[in-house]
């Protein structure tokens, strides 16, 4: 189910009157209550695809209880390298066997070699990334005596499943979500409300920022031979707000919702846009993996504290698994890469954590300085998003050769300009209203103490422009990782 | 929890208020729009005729891809284009035009690709638009259809309030391109012949999951018309060339499956996807050149298939 169908308006609306009117005297029952829905929610995506999350939970479940109970390292090490191998063997064989399969007979032929390779036709189970991490985190973090193991299978089981988060984030770490599991929710009003602006807000993002952009951008990039270097960079551009709009959209979405129901999820996104450089860019976007990745990976790695070649390579490590866990494809490898090769001159100059306050703080505008540098870091990323975006590799160098080109001065193509208006009007909204929100937990954080008629008419405002300037409905991005 | 209820009521109040007063909205403001040359086309087509007559089922690739007097000309018969908008749905398409088949008929029934992919068959936003014109037609719509409607209702709700809003400013009796006037007589649109073209084609490309459905409502279709001593032809939309390119696997996917049926299929996919060139706004509204050169080919494939010979033994 997504969230910006019909379908999820009446589930939503049916799960919060129930859980909290019905099922609200027992905790389990409440929780058994979101466990369904939970499973509702993704069956109706594939309901095949529910036996896999269910034995998913079931080891780690039961990996999570003896590793609480062992006391011998190899043993330990043992049920730990288990659970690894069963979440990462699953991710492994769902996301990366074609991709594994051709590269090495790609490989092979290179040096004259050929021989057939079974392609299997698999479907990506939605969601397979996301969980897997957080059901992995959770072994992790009872190795590592972190926190202790639940005994409480159906507390577990809503915790990998927790509908808002189920498909696309925040990837929750269990000490964080999984103890809310456990304790007594109680509505509060502030947060509920709260907790709808950040709905409405992500639909905004989502449903007017997003899904109009990505008709331009489409056009782009099916067709980026004939075009020119401004429409180019335009759609490299758009892309940046597009995928931005999209997977901010959905944690915004995500984390209101469970806000509805008494859950604290963690924030995903800073407003990172706004950034001075990609270090910081880095610490503000997608911060629910950048932290997973940090935490499981690049600190095991040694992190910052050997010398700088092992910062070096820490580094380039953290943004090749970053990429590669987005997609089996080597467009998102070198999308890492290059990131990772941003990042590098920030980290030898040792600079990699100045800009760690919001910008411009206290300021209604930028300093020139800062507006430059947030420039500069904005058409960066957009460049790096040019592989993100591309089918191929090849098909990005193209790509960015056809932006460097002496095109890149001719007026660009608008192809459909209602829809091109409705981007640039969208996306003139975002920047201006998150702007003016950049310290706070998302766009639409207002105070009680703003007047009611005001409230109102932004809420009213943009459910209009929702339903009037709908774009045409796309997947979200992250779906598909 | 009482107050957060009440206020999310109030909230909703306030927004169906808004929604109400789009519907409410007297609708014969907008009656001049392209959706309501349905009423002009139902006209030509509830008229009595002792000959067969030619009937172009379909979305907006036959309007805009279709020169009729041209196929008039050839058979000596009369050619009536039905095709408004694709986003009706397939099934909507296929519905509304039923009751008025005869015998003798010759029916061509000319679908964009999308309706046989995913959900299209069932329509999208022009659907309501359509039934707005006609509401009648409610009942022929199944469950899916209906889901579609309440999607779009608020939109549709908010286009008539800025509809209403615009009629205050500019006269909608401008005859541009999307128009009721746009057509001539026969239901072809001709009236974008004196606008440029735009610069860039957009791209279409086809993903998504086969619908059998559709082929089983098609196939249904064509039995119908049978019944009917009528004759249904199955034809290819003029998809552009590009277009085409990226989306050869689905296309192919669905001619294997469509050609597998009984009904009479004329040409292949390939034979009717046209150069970018030949298209005016979109992937499949041809320009008066595009528009000839699809007619032509429509009309050399309708000899090969025994046209002449069928009307002449009716």
């Amino acid at each position: 189910m997504l969230f910006n169908t019909l379908e999820f308006s009446i589930f939503l609306p049916l799960v919060f009157l129930i859980y909290w009117f019905v099922v609200n005297k027992n905790i389990k029952v409440q929780n058994l209550f979101l466990l369904f829905a939970s499973y509702v929610f993704y069956g109706w995506w594939d309901y095949r695809f529910l036996g896999l999350i269910i034995f998913s939970s079931t080891v780690d479940f039961l990996i999570g209880l003896k590793l609480s109970k062992e006391e011998k390292t190899f043993n330990r090490k043992a049920l730990l390298f288990l659970s690894l191998l069963i979440n990462l063997g699953f991710l492994g064989f769902f996301k990366y066997y074609n991709f594994f399969l051709d590269s090495f007979v790609d490989a092979f032929t290179l040096f004259g070699s050929t021989f057939d390779s079974n392609r299997l036709n698999i479907i990506l189970p939605v969601g397979i990334s996301f969980y897997t991490f957080q059901t992995l985190s959770y072994s992790i973090d009872i190795y590592r005596k972190k926190m202790t193991a639940t005994k409480d299978l159906i507390a577990f089981f809503a915790y990998v499943s927790f509908f808002p988060q189920l498909v696309a984030g925040p990837i929750e770490r269990a000490t964080n979500l999984l103890p809310q599991f456990s304790k007594k929710r109680k509505f509060e009003y502030e947060n509920a409300t709260d907790g709808l602006r950040q709905i409405l807000w992500g639909l905004f993002k989502k449903v007017v920022v997003a899904d109009n952009c990505a008709t331009y951008v489409n056009e782009v990039f099916s067709n980026y031979a004939e075009l020119s270097g401004s429409t180019l960079l335009l759609g490299a551009v758009f892309f940046a707000f597009q995928i931005y709009g999209d997977f901010s959209g959905y944690s915004d979405i995500a984390i209101g919702t469970s806000r509805l129901f008494g859950f604290n999820l963690m924030k995903n996104f800073a407003f990172p846009y706004f950034s001075r450089d990609i270090s910081e860019f880095w610490r503000r976007w997608h911060i629910s993996l950048s932290t997973w990745f940090r935490d499981y990976l690049y600190i095991p790695l040694g992190g910052s504290r050997g010398g700088m070649v092992m910062k070096i390579r820490n580094t380039f490590a953290i943004f090749l698994v970053s990429g590669f866990w987005h997609g089996a494809n080597w467009t998102f490898l070198a999308w890492g890469f290059l990131n990772a090769l941003y990042f590098l001159p920030l980290l030898l100059a040792e600079k990699n954590r100045i800009n760690t306050n919001t910008v411009a703080e206290g300021k209604l505008l930028p300093s020139p300085k800062e507006f430059y540098q947030i420039i500069k870091t904005f058409l960066l990323i957009s460049l790096a998003w040019v592989f993100f975006r591309s089918d191929t590799i090849t098909d990005s160098f193209h790509y960015l050769k056809g932006i460097f080109s002496t095109s890149l001065f001719e007026s660009p193509t608008f192809f459909d300009t209602k829809i091109f208006s409705i981007s640039i009007l969208s996306i003139s909204i975002l920047i201006f209203i998150e702007w003016i929100q950049r310290t706070k937990e998302h766009g639409l954080v207002l105070s009680s103490k703003t007047p009611f008629l005001f409230r109102w008419s932004v809420y009213i405002i943009l459910v209009v422009l929702i339903f009037y300037f709908a774009g045409t409905k796309q997947e979200f991005i992250y779906f598909q990782f | 929890m009482n107050r957060f209820i009440k206020k999310c009521l109030l909230f909703f109040l306030a927004i169906s208020t808004i929604l109400l007063i789009g519907f409410l909205i007297p609708s014969n403001l907008i009656k001049e729009n392209l959706h309501y040359s349905i009423y002009d086309k139902h006209q030509l087509l509830s008229a009595e005729k002792e000959k067969p007559r030619i009937i172009l089922v379909g979305g907006s690739n036959l309007s805009f891809g279709i020169y009729s007097p041209l196929i008039e000309k050839e058979f000596e018969v009369e050619v009536i284009n039905t095709g408004i908008h694709a986003g009706y749905g397939l099934k909507y398409i296929i519905d509304d035009v039923k009751p008025f088949i005869q015998k003798g008929d010759i029916v061509i029934l000319s679908p964009e690709y999308s309706h046989f992919f995913n959900d299209f068959f069932y329509g999208s936003q022009a659907l309501i638009q359509g039934l707005s014109v006609y509401p009648t037609n409610w009942k022929n719509l199944n469950w899916r259809q209906i889901l579609i409607c309440i999607k779009f209702l608020p939109k549709e709700a908010l286009v008539k309030i800025k509809s209403y809003l615009t009629t205050f400013f500019k006269s909608l009796n401008i005859i541009d391109i999307y128009h009721r006037k746009s057509f001539n007589i026969h239901g072809d649109a001709v009236n974008h012949w004196n606008h440029p073209k735009t610069k860039a084609i957009p791209n279409d490309q086809l993903s998504g999951k086969l619908n059998k459905h559709a082929i089983e409502y098609v196939t249904e279709f064509a039995n119908f018309i049978e019944k009917k001593n009528a004759h249904m032809y199955f034809s290819f939309p003029c998809l552009n060339k590009s277009s085409y390119k990226n989306s050869e696997v689905a296309i192919n996917t669905f001619y294997n499956q469509i050609s597998l049926k009984d009904f009479e299929i004329i040409g292949k996919p390939i034979d009717y996807s046209t150069n970018d060139s030949l298209h005016f706004d979109t992937h499949y509204h041809l320009t008066k050149k595009g528009q000839y050169f699809r007619t032509n080919k429509l009309i050399d494939d309708l000899k090969k298939h025994g046209l002449e010979e069928f009307i002449q033994l009716k």
